[in-house]
Formats: C-alpha cells, structure tokens, sequence
C-alpha cells in the first residue's frame, strides 16, 4: 500500500518533510513570488499564511461561508486583482465541501488551485478521496493529524512539469536527484538550475507514514464514532450549533462545535480536566497579516469555535464526560 | 496520569516505532556521504 493506491488516483505523488514545506514547495514551483496575490481564507492555521509569505507574495485575506466555514467564493471573487495568481482553499476540519465553485472561480479567472488539504487525508468529496483530483493537494502528516510520519506532508498533481519541478526542489534543487537516488546512481556531477529547499521526507518518516497508512480504515471509523456520539448527544442542546458537513465522508481531524458562551463554556470545561481548543484565531487579526478591512462572518466565527476532544484513544467514557460537562453547563 | 481528557493526540502505537528500528538498521547503515 502506498499513497497513490490508498487514494486510488493517477495523481503523481511527492513526499516531504511538513505539511507547511508542501504549501511553501507548491507555490514556489508556480514561481509564485513578490508581487503576486494569493487568495485564502482567514480562518486556518497561519501555516497557510507563512507558506505563503515566504514565498514573497501576498496572501489575501477571504471570508468563510458561515455553515461551513470554506472559503466564501463570492467574497474571492471580489478580491481578485491583476496580481491574484493563485486561490487556496484550506478544507477546515476536514472538509472539502464547496471545492467545487473553488475550480469554476480559477478557470474562468486563470488561476491555480493549492488546496491545503493538511486536515483532510482519507476524507472524501463527492465520493472520491480529497488529494485524487484536482490541480495541487497538499496534505500534512504531523504528529496529531489523521495519519502521521512523526512529521511529513505531501502534494499531489497532475501537471507533470510542475511535479518535475517540486522533486528537484525538495533536494535542494538538484536536478533528478530524487530518481537517482532511487536507482543508486547519485553522482557528484550534478545541475542545479532554480531555488531548491532541503523539504524531503527521510526513510524515518516514511517508515512511520507507511505503518500508519495501513491503520487509516481503524482511525476512520474510531473518528467517525467520535464524531456521531458528538452529534447525536449534544444534538438537543440549542446553544451548541454544529458545521454543515458531509460528516459519514470524513475522518474529522477536530471536531468544532459553534458554542453559545464559548469562553465560558471552554473555562468550565477546562476547570473539569478537559482540554479544548479554538481552531483558529484568524489571521487577518495577527499583526504580520492585518487587514484595512474586516471579514464579519470569520470574525463571529472565531468567537463561537470550540474544538472538542478527539482522537483514536479517546474512550466512550471520555467522550461520555464531555458531553454531560456540556449539558451540564446549559443547565440541561 | 493527571486525568485529564486531552484535546488530540498521536495514533502512533508499536508498530510504528518496530519500522523505524528497522530503517536504522537496515537503512542508514548503508548511508554514504554526499
């Protein structure tokens, strides 16, 4: 089993050494750079930001849908100049729901899609695995994320020029390293024609990622009866509002409720010995990517995100304490 | 054990850590300088 065949895809696939340094490789083999515009929502990790800025261009801040927290296409669209080269959607917790109007918005405007896919491995969209179609996929197979390498990351396309050019760059620009590394034929007469980047994946991590994609089916179903108990119990709590996923075609990495008195309610789940998280404060907020300009639905967002517990080692009991916390606290 | 419910965690279990003892000993044993 490799990735190719889990994701059953003729995408090519590249491995490397973090989900931000797959982001960072994509966009500098667009030869994306000062100057240029890239469109991402404000709600995702500022991995996206610095993968983009390291590049030297610009990201430029979008809304969210309120139900699911995508990319507000209508608000890209509006934000796209002479300079905007390239759109990436981040598929938050773990869905790529309204991909689709993504890829309308790029090829009627010319531009490349990088999804950041880092939350997404072995979910699926329209009944076919994230990372299988489109132009570029990065996923991340961090410590915590639905299968991990210790670190990693991947991208995956089909445009082979480009795949050409993210090989090389991930060895440091050595031109065909990686195939001759793979036939024992590295030599000291080498080329190096662009910017390259020491991103590659080491045997270490490949050996832990290629255990770990052999469990993917255990980890989807321990996810997905994390995430149905989440839904079926809290689901009569009215203060507590869920995303409008396709949840059954995905391995949720997080699972993000939107809560009514969220600091509240995340200090007394706290005080009661249970970690939980606010994925994440938007970017156009931190002082490196302010904005002249507000994003109202991500901002509310940020307000009302709570992530609750889940992973493949969280027991029923677990969970059973989490949600009785919760009711407990809207006095149900 | 604090008892605490952690938020997320690592799936990473004995098989994972068997196939890195592996790579370093049959891998990077073989490893030659640049």
């Amino acid at each position: 089993m490799n990735l190719k065949n889990y994701l059953q895809t003729d995408m090519d696939v590249v491995c490397v050494n973090t989900g931000t340094s797959a982001l960072h490789l994509a966009l500098s083999a667009l030869n994306i750079g000062i100057g240029d515009e890239v469109l991402v929502p404000s709600l995702t990790y500022v991995a996206s930001y610095q993968a983009i800025s390291a590049t030297g261009a610009t990201p430029i801040s979008c809304e969210i849908k309120e139900k699911t927290f995508f990319i507000d296409i209508d608000d890209a669209k509006n934000k796209i100049t002479s300079r905007t080269k390239v759109i990436m959607p981040v598929h938050y917790a773990s869905s790529a729901k309204g991909i689709d109007e993504v890829y309308n918005l790029a090829n009627e405007n010319n531009l490349r899609v990088v999804e950041d896919a880092a939350q997404t491995f072995g979910s699926k969209q329209n009944n076919k695995f994230v990372g299988s179609v489109g132009d570029i996929i990065c996923f991340s197979f961090d410590g915590i994320k639905n299968i991990t390498s210790g670190e990693g990351g991947a991208i995956l396309s089909n445009d082979k020029e480009f795949v050409q050019r993210i090989k090389d760059a991930r060895l440091l620009g050595v031109e065909k390293d990686t195939e001759k590394r793979y036939n024992k034929e590295r030599s000291w007469d080498f080329d190096v024609s662009h910017q390259g980047f020491r991103y590659h994946m080491s045997n270490i991590m490949a050996a832990i990622g290629l255990v770990q994609l052999t469990r993917v089916e255990e980890f989807r179903a321990k996810r997905q009866k994390i995430v149905q108990s989440y839904l079926i119990n809290l689901e009569t709590v009215k203060e507590v509002g869920f995303l409008d996923f396709n949840y059954e075609e995905l391995i949720s990495h997080i699972f993000v409720i939107k809560a009514e008195k969220r600091d509240e309610l995340r200090a007394y789940l706290l005080k009661n010995n249970i970690e939980c998280g606010v994925h994440y404060k938007p970017n156009h907020l931190l002082s490196k990517y302010k904005t002249n300009y507000s994003l109202p639905k991500t901002e509310k967002a940020y307000e009302e995100i709570l992530t609750l517990p889940c992973h493949v080692d969280l027991t029923q009991k677990e969970q059973d304490k989490v949600v009785e916390r919760i009711r407990e606290f809207y006095g149900k | 054990m604090s008892g605490k419910i952690r938020l997320s965690k690592s799936s990473i279990d004995d098989a994972e850590k068997q196939a890195v003892l592996e790579v370093l000993d049959n891998e990077f044993k073989e490893l030659s300088s640049n």
